[in-house]
């Protein structure tokens, strides 16, 4: 049963945090529309991959990179990650965002 | 405790285990382009990790209490901005402070602190906080073991990166050579000693040179 105890999927990792959620979303892209680059030109979308929350996931349904801001833990790797430069991550206000325990 | 080669999955980082006073952080960090080119997840490269059968065993029965990430800026000396401008000095990750060679960073931003609150207390004296009356920061950087170690291994991740099979061969035989040395299995040493000069000749005395001769700075 050792084994169930350490494998753990992204969301039951994010289950051992929490955040203090701000109402403003601090992530976007910069175009989230038909026409973005998410759409028209990228096709390995690591936002999607590397991203170590899933803030970013793409909706094949209706063609778009949706964002979970709220599920950020604020590494920063999206600031230097996406190919087209579409994202827009600042960090949330004040007092906002994910708190860590242990560090 | 650090993991180097098969583990990163022919990506540049390591795997590691601290000990902490209470519990244990174990992670794995690698460039963040190879993660990209690759496509992993580097929550999915974590389960592989405590997946390994050697981790498995140390961590079994353990429990996760926190999972976290952070981006590690380590384009280091020559991706460094200004360290001081009209009114502010830039200190730690901004200052992309960090010394992967050594594992070290937070010492770094705590040295880079300090002399940063001194340079703003001479700048009070003073009344002048423009660069130029800041600029005392970067010289007491340069005085400091700051710059001078971010200096030394500036080049170092390019050098691995573009030395093939680099992360491969040195850690396998790092691995193999502590085998032989610690194995007693009835085969004379001499033989030993022969083994381990041919998975050295396999590589090529020149390969080894050109490997190791850029590591003279961070040889100890």
């Amino acid at each position: 049963m050792a084994d169930e105890k350490i494998t753990f999927t992204v969301e039951a990792k994010l289950g051992t945090l929490e955040w203090k959620k701000s109402p403003n979303a601090h992530i976007v892209l910069k175009n989230s529309g038909a026409d973005s680059p998410c759409v028209t030109k990228c096709d390995s979308k690591p936002c999607t991959t590397v991203c170590p929350a899933k803030v970013y996931e793409w909706e094949l349904d209706h063609k778009k990179v949706v964002v979970n801001y709220e599920n950020c833990i604020e590494c920063g790797a999206c600031r230097m990650l996406c190919p087209f430069d579409n994202i827009q991550c600042d960090w949330p206000e004040g007092g906002m965002g994910v708190k860590y325990k242990y560090g | 405790m650090e993991l180097f080669g098969s583990i990163t999955l022919g990506m540049l980082g390591y795997a590691f285990i601290y000990t902490n006073k209470e519990s244990l952080a174990l992670g794995v960090g690698c460039k963040l382009s190879d993660y990209q080119k690759k496509g992993i997840r580097p929550s999915d490269h974590l389960e592989l990790v405590k997946k390994h059968p050697y981790i498995k065993k140390l961590i079994s029965g353990g429990k996760t209490l926190e999972y976290s990430s952070h981006l590690i800026p380590e384009g280091g000396f020559k991706s460094m901005p200004p360290l001081a401008a009209d009114g502010f000095l830039v200190a730690g990750d901004a200052a992309q402070m960090t010394n992967p060679a050594y594992r070290e960073g937070s010492n770094l931003a705590m040295t880079a602190g300090k002399l940063a609150g001194e340079t703003v207390v001479e700048a009070k004296r003073k009344g002048d906080f423009s660069a130029a009356g800041l600029s005392s920061y970067k010289s007491k950087l340069q005085a400091s073991y700051v710059l001078s170690d971010m200096e030394d291994i500036m080049d170092l991740e390019e050098h691995v990166e573009r030395s093939p099979g680099f992360l491969e061969f040195y850690p396998k035989l790092a691995t193999e050579l502590a085998h032989l040395r610690f194995s007693a299995d009835g085969v004379p040493k001499r033989e030993h000693l022969k083994t381990a000069l041919g998975m050295i000749k396999k590589r090529g005395l020149m390969r080894i040179a050109k490997d190791l001769f850029p590591l003279r700075k961070v040889a100890i």
